[in-house]
């Protein structure tokens, strides 16, 4: 890079960050005294497509991870004034309008109230997946599963310290789910079955995942093992602290277990040469519990739960020795 | 030969158009293409960055454009709008709990200046699976009648099967078509309906 590019880039980069974080300030401002003038949105507006436009004005002229992180930044820094935004905007339609709505509150039940939130956007969207969601100290199989309709896709959200089994029971041996979607998972041991479709995982921490499927995502998540079996790249994304290794032998025979080696797990937050810091093999000693496969009483439970997850605790620390 | 003729072997030659395909991350954008192309599909990994692909189809050589869908990713499609004559927007039928995710993607997409004048394509796809939205639904929860900027069009398809996949490009190959070689368009490619032009 030639000497003016860099004095450029060196200069840009510092303005840019000044810039952005007095902006920030002013956002932060606003916020606190929950006041916001059309008139100052309008100046954060009007500086924020400047910065924009500087911004794409020297592409080309600065280093491609300086690029990103003010790319980013701007991101962060527009999604703070649409919130706001957002907010001055819904005030006055509360004061005003919504006339129509009044009356219906005496005129009906509270438990109303109560449902009416949940339905007012996804409920065509999320009434038809099968579900298994909001448990605490559980342990959850196929038969939780609230299967009154046929879809092949399966949701599992909000549980904390749960078993979650759903390895197919007794004779039949291939699963119909083709799809996973995992959400807001703490302290739990899921144990699913391989499947044809992916696995997408949202905000799990301190887990112990085992499946197989045709491809992998997780986001937003800490602490967590994953037993996998796998023909893609599996691919993390804003995650720290993730171990794969292959699919237990013990749980499934027609499973080709997987040497760990082979894994190359991508990380999208580390698109980079290096090696990422997020992510490491599970080496095959550790890597053989006993699955809790078999239903527990609560009281076991919480035992069996602590076994499993000290075993991904204790590998952990003598990981970091 | 006259002169005109002369000129339309020449444009005839050169009948390229750039597609891009976009949608969500697992919506199988890749897959498609793959499929399309006669290629396995799999062993095929969440796309880290993007892929191309040319190839002729109908005397046209497309150049189509996969970027990848992982949230880290979307900020850069915009890099590969410049010149863009048609839009592919896949989405992953099964997918309930992110369509609304999708649907906000997808018109903040729109809004795009150097996109303005595309065609597009949504793919509702994964339609093998038991129990995914239908064409119908997702037409609704993706507001598409609300799009009046662009000519638009939902095919649902199956990147497994095949499906609809040879379809849905036929419609938006035609549509740019239309637009950019309206001369030298041939009677047996412009007997599409009108209403595909035109959606209400």
């Amino acid at each position: 890079m030639s000497e003016t590019k860099w004095t450029f880039s060196q200069k840009f980069y510092a303005d840019f960050n000044v810039t952005a974080s007095e902006l920030a300030l002013r956002l932060d401002a606003m916020k606190s005294r929950s006041i916001v003038s059309p008139d100052a949105m309008q100046t954060i507006a009007s500086d924020l497509s400047r910065m924009t436009k500087s911004l794409s004005d020297a592409t080309g002229s600065l280093p491609s991870y300086d690029q990103r992180q003010c790319e980013l930044q701007l991101k962060a820094l527009e999604k703070n004034a649409e919130d706001l935004r957002g907010a001055s905007t819904s005030t006055p339609k509360f004061s005003f309008k919504r006339r129509p709505t009044k009356p219906k509150v005496p005129a009906e039940p509270v438990s109303t109230a109560g449902v009416a939130p949940t339905h007012t956007r996804p409920s065509t969207s999320i009434s038809s997946a099968r579900t298994l969601s909001s448990f605490s100290h559980r342990y959850l199989t196929i038969a939780n599963l609230d299967a009154k309709d046929s879809s092949e896709e399966v949701s599992i959200s909000d549980l904390d310290n749960c078993i979650v089994n759903l390895l197919p029971k007794g004779g039949d041996d291939r699963t119909k789910i083709t799809a996973f979607h995992v959400r807001r998972l703490s302290k739990c041991v899921l144990v699913l079955p391989h499947i044809s479709g992916s696995i997408l995982l949202y905000d799990l921490s301190e887990c112990v995942v085992v499946t197989g499927c045709h491809q992998f995502r997780m986001h937003n998540s800490t602490s967590v093992d994953v037993y996998l079996a796998i023909e893609s790249n599996p691919i993390i994304e804003h995650c720290s602290n993730i171990r794969f290794t292959g699919y237990p032998t013990s749980l499934a025979s027609d499973v080709v277990r997987q040497d760990s080696n082979h894994f190359t797990v991508q990380d999208f937050s580390h698109i980079r040469p290096t090696p990422s810091p997020n992510w490491s093999v599970l080496s095959e000693e550790e890597s053989e519990p006993r699955w809790p496969v078999s239903e527990v009483d609560d009281q076991s439970l919480s035992k069996e739960l602590q076994r499993m997850l000290q075993i991904r605790r204790g590998g952990s620390v003598e990981g970091t020795l | 030969m006259g002169l005109l003729t002369i000129i339309r072997k020449s444009r005839q030659k050169e009948k390229e158009m750039r597609i891009l395909f976009l949608g969500l991350d697992n919506a199988g954008k890749t897959t498609i293409l793959k499929k399309i192309n006669g290629e396995n599909i799999s062993s095929i990994s969440p796309t880290l960055g993007f892929n191309i692909k040319t190839f002729i189809h109908r005397k046209y050589t497309l150049n189509i454009w996969d970027v990848g869908g992982q949230r880290t990713l979307r900020p850069y499609w915009r890099n590969y709008f410049e010149q863009t004559d048609g839009i592919v927007w896949v989405v992953d039928s099964g997918d309930r709990m992110r369509i609304q995710d999708c649907n906000e993607e997808l018109h903040n997409l729109l809004l795009e200046d150097r996109l303005s004048g595309a065609s597009l394509l949504v793919f509702a796809n994964k339609q093998d699976i038991e129990g995914s939205m239908t064409d119908k639904e997702i037409r609704k929860l993706l507001d598409l009648p609300g799009i009046k900027s662009h000519h638009w069009k939902i095919w649902p398809c199956s990147a497994v099967t095949g499906q609809n996949l040879v379809a849905g490009l036929d419609w938006i190959v035609e549509d740019v078509a239309h637009r950019l070689y309206y001369n030298s368009i041939t009677p047996g490619q412009a007997n599409y309906p009108p209403s595909a032009l035109a959606p209400l």
